[in-house]
């Protein structure tokens, strides 16, 4: 059986997109999959098609296949790991203000997509950090 | 069951099925260019050509199987495994795997 190997090296992505949205400021879009417990978040618009570039067990680069721009970053594992390890806590779980505002399923979906906001603006800040401190060039990646 | 998208065999026997909310709702609204790759998917549990892996952090429930490149991706399908059901979670395209995957 074939070894599978390492495709594509970090050095052979461009990082332009990161360093635009962190330069003008755009908003980065976050989306948690329940059912796999992954939060997908993208630095603008994402394209129809991505591949994954994992950086180490629980967090993957997105990227364009076919201009191998970086478009996002995937946590897997986010609610059972990544949430614990990084002190989000406060900021997934519901607390008793919030519980008191739900009423409905309407109140429920506002709830969960603050929720998804907030913790995907730590998320850009520590990947920022982690990104910075893989490739010892700040240049090189988001700033 | 209506609910079921597909089901195949993997290389050990094992049943797994793909529901039509796992497809359509979670695999598609992410990786909308999977729609056309659905053979690809199943043959990727049928005949994983680069092996079935078990995850570092998940060695209880999630394994994964891998199918051949077209440079520069893997097709990887992440499956739950389930004495009773075993069923895929989602599908998408890889460069690597992750470090902490063990080959079964």
């Amino acid at each position: 059986m074939s070894a599978i190997n390492q495709l594509v090296k970090m050095e052979e992505l461009d990082f332009s997109r990161v360093r635009r949205a962190a330069d003008d400021g755009t908003r980065f879009k976050g989306d948690y999959d329940a059912v796999d417990d992954t939060l997908f978040v993208y630095f603008g618009e994402r394209p129809a098609e991505v591949i994954v570039h994992y950086l180490d067990d629980f967090i993957g680069l997105l990227y364009d296949p076919a201009s191998f721009e970086v478009v996002g970053i995937q946590v897997e594992a986010f609610e059972h790991s990544y949430v614990p390890n990084h002190d989000l806590s406060s900021k997934w779980e519901l607390n008793d203000s919030d519980r008191r505002l739900l009423k409905s399923t309407g109140d429920l979906i506002q709830a969960s997509e603050r929720k998804v906001r907030d913790v995907t603006k730590e998320v850009e800040r520590i990947t920022r950090e982690s990104l910075i401190g893989r490739s010892g060039n700040r240049s090189l990646v988001l700033v | 069951m209506d609910d079921v998208f597909f089901e195949v065999t993997d290389p050990k026997g094992m049943v797994v099925i793909c529901t039509k909310d796992c497809w359509h709702n979670h695999i598609l609204s992410r990786h909308e260019s999977l729609a056309a790759q659905i053979e690809t998917v199943k043959l990727t549990i049928t005949n994983p050509t680069y092996g079935v892996y078990r995850d570092a952090n998940f060695s209880d429930r999630r394994i994964y199987y891998y199918r051949n490149p077209s440079y520069p991706r893997y097709m990887k399908v992440v499956v739950r495994e389930d004495p009773d059901r075993s069923e895929v979670i989602t599908a998408y395209e890889t460069d690597s795997m992750k470090p902490g995957e063990k080959l079964l």
